[in-house]
């Protein structure tokens, strides 16, 4: 085989299949969103002022592309501006669950069988026994109050979740890095490496981590960021311990508009659901009057940031196994 | 003259059996070995026989089952001798053993090179981790261009480009000349090199054996080339050691064994013939495995496969009993040269 075409050959596997690029272009959607979200203002904080002048669940209109909520608020806007509610914090999920769980793991693994090694290993297993919901929603609990500024609070919360579910997925990624390590300690490139004098700290970063844990650690952070998008909607879709209102979230927005599902079923099955265009007719009424897009919006954002992320772990876990 | 560079005294290993049960068992058993400076020493053995137990306790390399070790082991890198802190595989990864002693005073080259190359790791970075093992404080260019020395030195057509590759990219004969490039960028004063032509092609075999006996011969480097097969090392073997169950059967001087002389080791024997065999390309001769090596330890370890006990002619006939029980003497042909049995020493 000739060069040129091992060159080639690498180029080939290095394309991205379809699931990557679909990861990838939800990744680039939620940055710009979130940069989006800085310039938008979609609730002022302190009571409610003009919007009260726009009419309630309005239906699409070139001012308001999606509409408006139960309370006339601009649903597009809440809809961009919801993602500063999941977007930091997961990513300061991730970065504790990594800060943690990595060196853990990798000490865990690489010196297996030491005593330091098993005390890390009882530790990851003391916090895996913690349902991680429960967790979320007792310190939650304990926390609230604590902080006097209610905004303050509302922050404060969310990075207090990011922490937590970055917390209960440490056992999950410690174990996996430990279990990748362990494998690795015993390949003979590493036996190769330290037969030749290379140092323990530079054979476990470079040798073990950088080149065969990498893509590992991307491949569980992602899936720990869709984990946080969906505690974050859920808690907030149920109240108490998600984003208070009105700060915009993808959950509550879901919750504040959800009574207006009923009505707009009525209006759907109201129309003649048996012709196409009666179908399309009930659908078009369930829009312009019942607010079906303020459900169906955060809804199928929801769904597609997940999967989108979901897909991106998909990559990184096609990534690691060469 | 003898100026070795590295030597043992009776050195023994001993691996605990893993499944835990009874005493631990002698994989090596008093081994002496030396290895002479810019000559090349062959550790010739079947698989099981223990020659890379040995060479893994000398130089601290970890092995796969906890054990423990007996015996001395000195180095003398300059001509000054320090012991070698033996490392019993349970040990494997703290202690001082060798490497961290003396980094890139011995360089390595594992069989299966697919296994001794980090998977994920571009083939140059490799190389110049053992480049900086060498020379500290280099700047990335100077690496680079040391890297790209390496590369050919070992023959690699178009070093630059290959620097540039993974190891999946490359083929069993292009990836053992990495691995032995990244063993010799830590500029080493004995390469040890265990079956480095397992997995790889016949008609590549040969290449890699004469490109180490090359290098060690161009950089005055020691060579420890250890191998199943006396083909591969018939070409450049200086110093032969022949181990049979831990047990070091034979050695000499590459005359005592591929020039006609007096009595060689049964063992040694049956090792050439199947080596001559598998050249052939006919089916090497059966091995006598029905008969179970007797546990005491007392007695020849050869004893329950030597077709001199199983056939023995006429002359021999009284033998069989004697080599189970009676542990053989040295017997030396002639003053470099020693076999461990009782039949060779004896005219018949
Ligand atoms: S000592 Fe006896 S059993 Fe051992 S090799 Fe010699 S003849 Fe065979």
């Amino acid at each position: 085989m000739t060069l040129s075409s091992l060159w080639t050959q690498r180029h080939r596997q290095d394309q991205m299949g379809p699931v990557s690029v679909f990861g990838f272009g939800v990744l680039i959607g939620l940055v710009g969103l979130r940069i989006a979200a800085m310039f938008v203002d979609s609730s002022p904080r302190l009571g409610l002022q003009d919007e009260q002048l726009l009419p309630a669940m309005a239906g699409p209109s070139w001012d308001h592309l999606l509409g408006t909520d139960q309370l006339g608020r601009d649903l597009l806007l809440r809809m961009v501006d919801a993602v500063e509610a999941f977007f930091l914090p997961g990513l300061f999920a991730c970065l504790v669950a990594a800060l943690i769980a990595v060196p853990t793991g990798a000490i865990a693994g690489y010196w297996e069988g030491s005593k330091g090694a098993a005390v890390l290993r009882g530790l990851l297993t003391m916090i895996s026994a913690w349902p991680r919901l429960v967790l979320v929603v007792v310190v939650v609990a304990i926390f609230t109050g604590s902080v006097r500024d209610p905004a303050a609070w509302a922050e404060v919360r969310l990075y207090l979740l990011g922490g937590l579910v970055g917390l209960s997925y440490i056992p999950q990624l410690g174990g996996a890095v430990s279990e990748r390590v362990q494998h690795f300690r015993r390949e003979q490139f590493v036996e190769a490496a330290r037969a030749h004098g290379l140092s323990d700290r530079r054979i476990l970063l470079w040798h073990i981590l950088w080149a065969n844990c990498r893509h590992l650690v991307l491949r569980h952070t992602c899936t720990l960021f869709g984990a946080f998008i969906l505690v974050e909607t859920s808690l907030s879709y149920l109240g108490d311990y998600g984003v208070p209102p009105p700060r915009p979230s993808w959950g509550n927005i879901l919750a504040g508009v959800r009574h207006s599902v009923v009505h707009s079923r009525s209006l759907m099955a109201s129309s003649d659901s048996w012709s196409p265009a009666g179908l399309w007719g009930g659908v078009e009424q369930a829009i312009q009057h019942g607010g079906l897009l303020g459900v169906l919006a955060p809804t199928i954002a929801i769904a597609v940031s997940i999967a989108g992320v979901l897909a991106l772990a998909e990559h990184y876990a096609r990534r690691d196994r060469p | 003259m003898s100026d070795p560079i590295l030597f043992t005294r009776d050195l023994w290993v001993r691996v605990h059996d893993p499944n835990g049960g009874g005493s631990p068992i002698a994989v090596v058993r008093g081994a002496n070995i030396e290895l002479q400076r810019g000559a090349t020493t062959c550790l010739v053995g079947e698989s099981g026989s223990g020659k890379t137990v040995l060479m893994r306790a000398l130089l601290g390399i970890s092995g796969a089952r906890p054990g423990v070790t007996a015996g001395t082991a000195w180095a003398r890198p300059d001509g000054s001798e320090f012991p070698v802190p033996l490392v019993g595989p349970r040990k494997r990864w703290r202690g001082r053993a060798l490497p961290s002693l003396r980094p890139g005073w011995a360089g390595y080259v594992f069989q299966h090179p697919s296994h001794s190359l980090d998977p994920l790791l571009r083939v140059g970075d490799q190389v110049g981790a053992s480049v900086t093992i060498a020379h500290s404080g280099l700047t990335p260019a100077a690496v680079k261009r040391r890297v790209l020395h390496w590369l050919e030195t070992v023959h690699l057509p178009n070093p630059e480009a290959v620097a540039q590759l993974f190891p999946h990219e490359l083929s069993g004969g292009m990836a053992q000349r990495v691995a032995i490039a990244i063993a010799l960028a830590t500029e080493p004063d004995l390469l040890v090199a265990d079956e480095p032509t397992t997995g790889l092609d016949w008609s590549v075999r040969r290449d890699i054996v004469d490109l180490l006996g090359e290098l060690c011969r161009a950089r005055g480097m020691s060579l420890l080339l250890i191998s199943h097969d006396f083909q591969v090392v018939e070409h450049i073997a200086d110093q032969l050691y022949v181990m049979f169950r831990g047990e070091l059967v034979e050695d000499g001087p590459r005359r005592a064994f591929f020039e006609p002389g007096p009595g060689s080791h049964p063992y040694t024997r049956e090792l050439q013939a199947r080596s001559r065999a598998l050249e052939e390309g006919s089916s090497p001769p059966r091995l006598h495995l029905a008969e179970q090596p007797t546990s005491s330890g007392a007695g020849c370890v050869y004893a329950h496969r030597c077709p001199w006990i199983r056939e023995p002619s006429p002359e021999r006939s009284a033998l069989g009993e004697r080599c189970r029980s009676v542990r053989p003497p040295d017997f030396r042909p002639s003053s470099d040269h020693r076999v461990r049995c009782i039949a060779v020493g004896e005219p018949t």
